[in-house]
């Protein structure tokens, strides 16, 4: 572990208040870091089933190889553990954050932290160059997400970077996230619930060391190419999300979000000042991805309008308190305002379900926040665990929320913001179907790539750059729906692994159109010659590590990562592909944007079944049951894996 | 901490002028620290932020964004205090005022001298070696300085000194 690894990995025992240090080499090679690493100590750690509250669930923060490098957007964090989100039954996935949290953790002397047991009493955890501290956080418990920060940063140091919980985190609320700075957020899994039942407030970290890099001129050459082009060629076309009226009234800011970023990204534009309508004092903010509906979008399916100032309240008041945003804009919000439409439920104990009103948003948030009376305790179970308890909105929430307890995301459908169009989301489909989670805010690649760049390059670009890419331009033809997607969902969920695992940013990786390269394929030009953007990762591993490895070995590890991750999945849950194709119907529905074809679409189930076929095949597993086979984890050097599962009659 | 600087070490020498500088407009500045990791890249061949000889204030909660570096000041009061003539030289081609390694005997006169110099980040102690570094304006390098050229935000720029 000389190079890109720190090779420690910590492990603190809330119980017992004991810590230890393993060795981040049993896992790295075969692993990666992050998701992968994560993923693996889930695995030994995290059976049989339990619930996500229990003592024995692990938290898991892993960083990976490139994190703290100057590899570009890598100062990026895993989050991993059973998710209380994951609905029904709560299981094991991922989340991830940026900031400079997990650059900090490695300069500290660890790859990433354990967390296991409860603590008494609210506890939060201190590393500082390698000593850790379990402290008394009698003083931070109850205190919201910014001022947790500035407290633990008097007590410490300015230079600490913290990760913490507010109030939902406290209060397990499953929609709850762990947040570092201002809105860099462990958002999807409700992970800052379990941080919240271990009695966990905040995990600070502070180092002066370094990560050692094997190849330092070739990292400095590849960095410097690829911020070149990552300046002139923007990886997914969006548009900034300050609106300029309002910077002229508030003002605006730059702040990045993970470390290392050099990607000309409008997320790291923030309003500098915003007067508050409930809260006594300016506020200051990112304003991106969802948190620009909170003040509703006109002409949108969230045309709802509070105003400018109390929609930008409300975000900065989610991030604070510690709710998802994505899950409160595209899930809570608009599945309660449709409940008022149909007349099923008009008010939140007195206060009106109405957002144009900013007092229903400041309701809300505190109401889940503090899991405030009968209606809050339940919205803060999450969407459809709230539509079970209420008995109420079940067929409304099915229209939000996919099938494993996540709202809609670049799918075409719960989520009405993201313009996906058919047959794009064909292969969200088959990425969905077959993961635990929304695993599109770690792979935006192919679903938002496609629809974006559709309207930037022609269509004639895209087939060749797919064709290229993915083996044949089937892959993004308009012409054919249900051919050749299995393959570029594959592509796909592997870069997402590989991203998660490095970790990288998932608005930067994998690069793959291009405005400024002639032939719209992004390429470096570098000493060793023309290296394309989809090898970027690669290159970067190398660079930083030195080991030898090969893009296809490195292939290899990430589909050993997704192997590892479903057969959690089946040991755990008997997860199969009855299972998988519990999200047809959410692709029945009729999607919301008119693509190519020029009317709106719905999924034909008996061709995508043909699909799922295609997709079992590819992937080696056996495509009646869903599951991986002894031959494909034998394959992967999973056979202990592939032993246990046969011991249960599971493979 | 090292101790104050004698009398007799601070006798004015004859130094060169200053050519060039790294200039800070920290508006721009988005925090990133990109700068600081192709820092200690390209000097140490690590990853290190507080190896950098260009350091990043930061503040994500108030987003007060500050960049410290040597300003290759006309009449530096680093090597007027260093008690060691050959330990900070000065370049001929960029004027760049450098600490030469093996000559610092870690006496800290200089970060005690530096006006510039809050909280030890513009001339930083290096614990482990009893050395002290600062920017060099990365003398030896064709390109100019690591940290102007990976900017993403043209937060710095190499100019030719104020």
């Amino acid at each position: 572990m000389t190079y890109g690894w720190i090779g420690k990995i910590l492990r603190v025992d809330l119980s017992s208040g004991k810590t230890e240090v393993e060795d981040t080499s049993r896992y790295a090679k075969k692993f990666i870091g992050g998701r992968g690493i994560a993923t693996a100590i889930a695995w030994n750690e995290l059976h049989p089933v339990m619930d996500p509250f229990m003592p024995e669930n692990r938290l898991i923060f892993m960083t990976g190889p490139l994190t703290g490098t100057l590899a570009p957007a890598s100062g990026r964090t895993v989050v991993c553990g059973v998710a209380p989100q994951a609905y029904p039954t709560p299981w094991f996935t991922r989340s991830n954050m940026g900031g400079q949290w997990g650059s900090e953790l490695k300069y500290a002397g660890f790859d990433g932290v354990i967390i296991q047991g409860k603590a008494q009493n609210p506890v939060y955890i201190y590393i500082n160059d390698g000593e850790v501290e379990v402290n008394d956080a009698k003083d931070l418990w109850g205190l919201d997400t910014y001022s947790t920060q500035r407290m633990v940063w008097n007590k410490h140091s300015r230079d600490a970077k913290v990760a913490c919980i507010g109030p939902a985190g406290e209060r397990l609320a499953r929609i709850a996230v762990i947040l570092t700075e201002t809105e860099s957020a462990a958002g999807q899994g409700g992970f800052g619930a379990v941080m919240g039942s271990k009695n966990l407030k905040a995990i600070a970290v502070h180092g002066t060391g370094d990560v050692k890099i094997a190849r330092p001129d070739e990292l400095m050459e590849l960095c410097l190419k690829m911020k070149e082009e990552m300046l002139t060629a923007e990886h997914i076309p969006i548009k900034p999300s300050l609106n300029p009226e309002h910077v002229a009234l508030y003002g605006q800011r730059l702040q990045n979000c993970s470390h290392a970023c050099f990607v000309q990204c409008p997320l790291n534009h923030y309003y500098e000042s915003v007067p508050g309508v409930v809260s006594p004092t300016v506020l200051s903010g990112q304003f991106h991805c969802i948190a620009p509906i909170f003040p509703g979008a006109p002409k949108t399916f969230y045309d709802w309008n509070p105003g400018f100032r109390a929609g930008f309240e409300a975000a900065v008041l989610s991030n604070k308190y510690g709710i998802n945003q994505w899950e409160l804009i595209i899930g809570t919000v608009p599945w309660l305002r449709a409940m008022k439409q149909r007349g099923v439920l008009t008010n939140l104990d007195g206060v009106e379900i109405n957002p144009d009103n900013p007092d229903f948003w400041f309701t809300l948030i505190k109401k889940i926040a503090y899991r405030d009376g009968r209606l809050g305790n339940a919205l803060a179970e999450g969407g459809l665990k709230a539509a079970d308890i209420l008995k109420i909105g079940k067929k409304e929430a099915s229209e939000f929320w996919t099938p494993y307890g996540y709202t809609g995301h670049w799918d075409g459908r719960g989520d009405r913001i993201n313009p996906i169009f058919f047959p794009v989301w064909i292969v969200a489909a088959i990425q969905l179907a077959t993961d635990t989670r929304d695993p599109f805010s770690s792979s935006h690649g192919y679903v938002a790539g496609v629809s974006l760049w559709s309207n930037v390059l022609k269509w004639d670009d895209i087939y060749r750059i797919a064709d290229k890419l993915y083996g044949s331009d089937k892959a993004v033809n308009l012409q054919t729906p249900y051919e050749y997607k299995a393959q570029p969902a594959i592509w796909h969920q592997h870069r997402s692994v590989l991203k998660d695992s490095l970790p990288l940013c998932d608005w930067a990786f994998p690069r793959i159109y291009s405005l400024s390269s002639d032939d719209h394929y992004v390429k470096i030009t570098t000493s060793k010659g023309t290296i394309y953007g989809p090898s970027f990762e690669h290159h970067l591993f190398t660079a930083v590590t030195g080991m030898d490895l090969t893009q296809s070995d490195l292939d290899r590890a990430t589909e050993r990562i997704f192997n590892l991750e479903r057969a959690i999945q089946v040991r755990s849950h008997g997860r199969s592909r009855k299972e998988d194709e519990s999200v047809i119907p959410y692709f029945e529905m009729t999607e919301h944007f008119v693509g190519p074809t020029g009317k709106r679409e719905n999924l034909d189930r008996g061709k995508f079944m043909k699909l799922m076929d295609e997709y079992y095949v590819l992937r080696g597993w056996n495509s009646a049951t869903g599951r991986p086979t002894k031959e494909k984890l034998a394959e992967l050097g999973l056979d202990d894996v592939s032993r246990e599962l046969e011991k249960l009659d599971l493979i | 901490m090292p101790e104050k600087a004698t009398i007799a070490s601070m006798v004015a020498r004859n130094i060169p002028q200053s050519r060039f500088e790294v200039a800070v407009d920290a508006a721009k500045c988005t925090g990133c620290g990109s700068c600081e990791l192709i820092c200690s890249l390209y000097h140490d061949g690590v990853n290190s932020p507080s190896l950098s000889r260009i350091h990043v204030v930061r503040d994500p909660l108030s987003g007060e964004n500050s960049i410290e570096v040597c300003r290759q000041c006309q009449g530096p009061e680093c090597m007027q205090v260093c008690p060691v003539e050959e330990a900070i030289v000065v370049d001929e081609k960029t004027g760049a005022r450098v600490i030469v390694e093996e000559e610092c005997i870690g006496c800290g006169n200089c970060f005690l001298a530096c006006p510039f110099n809050v909280e030890g980040s513009v001339i930083k102690h290096r614990p482990k070696e009893n050395i002290y570094a600062k920017c060099d304006l990365c003398y030896r390098r064709e390109k100019g300085p690591a940290c102007v050229e990976i900017c993403p935000q043209n937060a710095l720029s190499y100019i030719e000194h104020r």
